[in-house]
């Protein structure tokens, strides 16, 4: 079992780096430089310029090249040497293919050859790779690594997921300390409604299986679609409406100087009850899976009540996609709920995520991404271990 | 057993929470507290760097500025705040002498030596322009500074050659802008600044203790330590935002005189009394209308605006007064202009719509701007006739019935005949920029599209995220493009009409690229010239200029609705000013009543 879990901690490693790949392609190079959005609408070039500074968008992307060392004056001219060559070089090639072209088409007059357009930029980019090889040619490798600079946005963007310093977000607040303090409302909101439903959706899907066929199994079934149906937002609209303000049993939106628990009552009953329906029918299925299999007849059978050969057996013969289920759910515990958040002003992950999205902060969304990726992968290595607890006759080979 | 093991840990945390149970601790409490919703969540309460209205709105409590307006006068009126007088200007308009009171202290900061706040000096405010100049400090604000002051462009060049913002000297003279001594400020300009008395009511001048930056260094955007009436008590970001009163505060009193119609409204009657009357202002960040909407009905938020959804359950918009729902619950109404600007733009470096005034007419009168209101804001806006705002003196109310903004698809349909002349055949299809992708804007859009098309043209709306939208705004790459905002924050126009000079092309506010020699021959005379009879023809002149060329099709102005209970005194709005809650009241015992009141009409509603 060790050996497993070594082995399958080792296949994290790819993971997180095609996570990482995935993250800077998307809010690096697809995201692009916000510093516009920073400085604000009317912000001159300068403050722009300091701005991308700041949060490292003037750095070169993948690997870029740092300034040369010694004599200025001997580079420079090495340098307009090198493009001026290289200009040249162009010319002849073009001068070559205007007469082939000529003489292919039988034509007398060589058409004249216009200056090579080869911009500055790429020139220089040009005589900078020519130089870095020459270098290492030269077993100067030493110095042709100097020359490298790996202060990018990309080494950047690795360092920061690895130590796990996130940076400052677009507000300016760390992100650490922002992902540190959501945590905490997230979790308050989420366990009780996970285990609330939990609880609740497989002591009825129990029962459920048990009278399957009968009036109470198709009014139950009935009333789980019809709750996946209405979407997540009428509960919470409904239920904020109703029972905080009409009735007024609970808080309608968090109040800073009340506990916690007293805000997140009313949206994990919410969350509870849009949860029903999907997670009933779910475990109504395993269960009647289980409750058809022959041990559950002879225990019936030898005379056990409907109670122990639910509870006792069926329960423990279901348990592996309950535990898959319950493990892998929890790094979404941790990440919160994005709209019974923000509707009830639960300052944790969900609510942070949400934000980050609508001002279109990569930096956050980056970090959360990364570390909800690391959670999935650890708890999905955490459930497979899990299902050799559950069940014996699963062995790891 | 394992039933029983997941009851326990699905019931753990509501157990272990202390007070879990309890409710509406602080309703007991005799202090006053005023709650009020923010829609969006503050970025920074460093007076340097703030920009938006929800920063002003919180940061303006904190911090005060060398002059603001009064609070209950119109037309509105510039006073002192914390200079002791109006300034002294020199003849030829270029030296202000601004005298500063003495015995103001800062809030009392660990910052400070003991934590005690020292006394206000003209060096902080010296210190404060001249970090706004700092490039690496990367202040947002520096337009408002720029080209202005002798010396402090001198100075942001200087600061350039530092790799870090608390690098820089501060003691290095910039001889425009001198603390002459302890409470006399000199500001020597570069050519007239006719609004600079306007300017300095915003908290963005406002003096900053170096002291603090020092202390907080980055961290200064969630320490503001000013002046004013409340000092910052905690900051849960994206969450709340809570100010107490500061007890160093001076000695300011509520003003004896008002508009006309003031006393009788019963705004005198605090007249005198020490001001702040509030103990507490907590903001509370509620970015979903419905929480807001619910708990200003529970009595849980003093004021807000009316979501839209909820408009025709609170006014009754053919009276302009609140429903009865609202009135039973003793809420008033306040109805209020905004000085704002939304348009369509034409950027006039496109070769289609640049180079074709009727085409850009064209599009202007086949606009239906009573439709976009109706549809849109409830009709509750104002249709927008002229690029100046109605509360601005040099508004010319003739400009309504002049032939320029009318929607008319007749004589739209005649323009674009002229300009298919002009193109030498029909139109080609045209682009609309507009920013987000959120139901609102691709309705919006949906709209726009509609009403071009209704000429027969070909139109195809781009919707984009912000920061793109912008860069193609400043890079001159649409072709036509929503946009405006709450961009005026003083009376004077001269703000709005810079929108439309060629010194000030994107991004530096000209986004249609409108360039016309004669206009920005009359923008220069007019930018150095003090309100006067002379330079409202000026102002007129321009205007009617660009409603000529059509850079824009002007759309509408806000009006703000908003709601506040009975139990709040001396509210009346001021588009200019932020910190209007010193002035404010709350009567407790009203505010408490109100909760019984609330449970017997909620009772009395129909399930």
């Amino acid at each position: 079992m060790t050996a497993y879990i070594i082995r399958r901690l080792m296949y994290l490693a790819p993971i997180v780096f095609g996570v990482l790949l995935v993250t800077f392609v998307l809010f690096t190079l697809i995201g692009g430089d916000i510093s516009q959005q920073i400085a604000g609408k009317h912000a001159d070039a300068e403050t722009i310029a300091e701005i991308r500074h700041e949060y490292g968008f003037d750095k070169p992307l993948f690997v870029g090249h740092k300034p040369l060392e010694g004599d200025e004056a001997v580079w420079e001219s090495e340098k307009e040497g090198f493009i001026l060559a290289l200009k040249n070089e162009r010319r002849t090639q073009m001068e070559e293919k205007a007469a082939r072209k000529a003489e292919k088409s039988g034509s007398r007059t060589i058409e004249p050859v216009k200056e090579p357009q080869i911009a500055e930029y790429q020139a220089k980019k040009e005589w900078l790779s020519d130089l870095f090889w020459k270098r290492v040619r030269d077993k100067q490798s030493g110095q042709a690594w100097e020359m490298v600079d790996f202060d990018s946005q990309f080494v950047a963007h690795f360092t920061k997921a690895f130590t796990f310093r996130f940076g400052r977000a677009l507000d300016r607040e760390r992100i650490g300390e922002k992902i540190l303090r959501g945590i905490g409302p997230s979790v308050s909101l989420t366990i009780p409604m996970f285990f609330g439903t939990l609880i609740v959706s497989i002591s009825f899907a129990l029962v459920v299986a048990f009278l399957r066929g009968t009036v109470w199994d198709h009014a139950i079934v009935i009333l789980c679609v019809a709750g996946m149906s209405l979407p997540y937002l009428s509960f919470i609209i409904f239920g904020q409406y109703f029972f905080a303000y009409r009735l007024d049993w609970f808080p309608i939106f968090y109040a800073p100087d009340q506990p916690m628990g007293y805000s997140v009552v009313l949206p994990a009953m919410i969350g509870m009850v849009a949860g029903l329906g999907s997670n009933l029918r779910f475990y109504r299925t395993i269960m009647l899976d289980e409750i058809r299999n022959d041990y559950v007849r002879t225990a019936f059978a030898k005379g056990l009540t409907a109670r122990r050969v639910l509870f006792k057996h069926v329960l423990k013969n279901a348990m592996i996609p309950i535990v898959t289920s319950v493990v892998l759910s929890i790094p979404y515990l941790i990440l919160g709920s994005l709209l019974l958040e923000r509707f009830f002003g639960i300052p944790g992950l969900g609510y942070l995520m949400f934000d980050a999205v609508s001002s279109r902060d990569f930096f956050v969304l980056n970090a959360l991404t990364f570390i909800e990726a690391l959670l999935i992968a650890f708890f999905t290595l955490v459930a497979d271990v899990c299902y050799a607890w559950v069940d014996p006759r699963v062995k790891f080979d | 057993m394992n039933c029983r093991l997941f009851i326990w840990i699905g019931l753990l945390p509501l157990v272990l929470m202390p007070g879990c149970w309890t409710k509406d601790a602080a309703s007991d409490d005799d202090e006053a507290v005023y709650r009020y919703p923010l829609p969006t969540k503050v970025k920074t309460l460093d007076t340097g760097n703030v920009e938006d209205v929800y920063g002003m709105l919180v940061v303006s409590n904190i911090c005060e500025s060398l002059y603001t307006y009064h609070y209950l006068k119109r037309p509105f009126e510039v006073i002192p705040m914390l200079a002791e007088s109006l300034p002294v200007i020199s003849d030829d308009k270029l030296t202000y002498t601004i005298r500063i009171k003495q015995g103001v202290y800062f809030q009392d900061d660990p910052c400070f030596p003991g934590k005690k706040g020292r006394e206000l000096k003209a060096e902080d405010f010296v210190f404060a322009f001249k970090r706004i100049a700092n490039t690496r400090y990367a202040s947002v604000n520096w337009g408002a500074f720029k080209d202005r002051i002798i010396g402090l462009d001198d100075f942001r060049e200087y600061t350039k050659q530092f790799k870090d913002e608390f690098e820089v000297d501060y003691s290095k003279e910039v001889p425009g802008l001198l603390a002459i001594d302890d409470y006399t400020l000199r500001i020597r300009l570069v050519k007239p600044w006719p609004q600079l008395v306007d300017d300095l009511t915003s908290a963005i001048t406002a003096p900053v203790p170096k002291e603090a930056v020092d202390y907080y260094r980055k961290d200064m955007m969630t320490h503001p330590v000013g002046t004013g009436p409340y000092r910052l008590k905690k900051w849960a970001r994206s969450v709340y935002l809570e100010l107490e009163k500061n007890p160093s505060f001076r000695v300011e009193t509520y003003p004896a005189e008002g508009a006309p119609e003031d006393a009788a409204a019963g705004l005198l009657a605090d007249a005198g009394r020490r001001l702040p009357f509030i103990d507490r202002i907590v903001f509370q960040i509620i970015e979903e209308e419905q929480p807001a909407w619910l708990l200003f009905l529970r009595g849980d938020m003093e004021i807000m605006g009316i979501p839209k959804d909820s408009f025709n359950t609170a006014v009754d918009i053919q009276a302009e007064c609140p429903t009865e729902f609202i009135q039973q619950r003793h809420i008033r109404l306040s109805i209020s202009d905004q000085p704002s600007l939304y348009y369509i733009g034409f950027n006039m470096q496109d070769p289609v719509v640049g180079r074709n005034k009727p085409l850009r007419q064209a599009l202007n009168h086949a606009f239906d701007k009573d439709k976009l209101n109706e549809l849109f804001y409830n009709g509750r806006w104002r249709v927008a006739h002229s690029v100046m705002h109605p509360l601005m003196n040099e508004y010319d109310p003739a400009i309504a019935r002049e032939p320029y903004t009318g929607y008319d698809l007749q004589k739209a349909k005649w323009l674009l005949a002229e300009a298919e002349k002009i193109q030498g055949g029909p139109i080609p299809e045209l682009t609309v920029g507009m920013s987000g992708s959120d139901p609102f804007s691709r309705q919006f859009g949906q709209f726009v599209q509609r009403q071009f098309e209704s000429l027969g043209l070909k139109v195809r709306m781009d919707f984009t995220d912000w920061p793109t939208y912008v860069e193609k705004m400043n890079k001159g790459q649409h072709q036509i493009f929503g946009g405006g905002g709450n961009r005026f924050s003083t009376p004077d126009a001269l703000g709005v009409l810079s929108m439309f000079a060629t010194k000030y092309f994107a991004p530096l506010g000209n986004s249609f690229f409108y360039s016309n020699p004669d206009y920005d021959r009359l923008y220069d005379q007019a930018e150095v010239m003090f309100p006067s009879p002379e330079r409202t023809i000026i102002f007129r002149q321009m205007e009617r200029m660009v409603l000529e060329d059509c850079p824009v099709i002007l759309n509408t102005q806000r009006v703000q609705y908003i709601l506040y209970h009975g139990w709040l005194e001396n509210y009346k709005p001021h588009p200019y000013l932020y910190d209007i809650m010193k002035y404010i009241r709350i009567d407790t015992d009203e505010q408490k009543a109100y909760k019984n009141l609330e449970k017997e009409l909620k009772q009395k509603i129909k399930p």
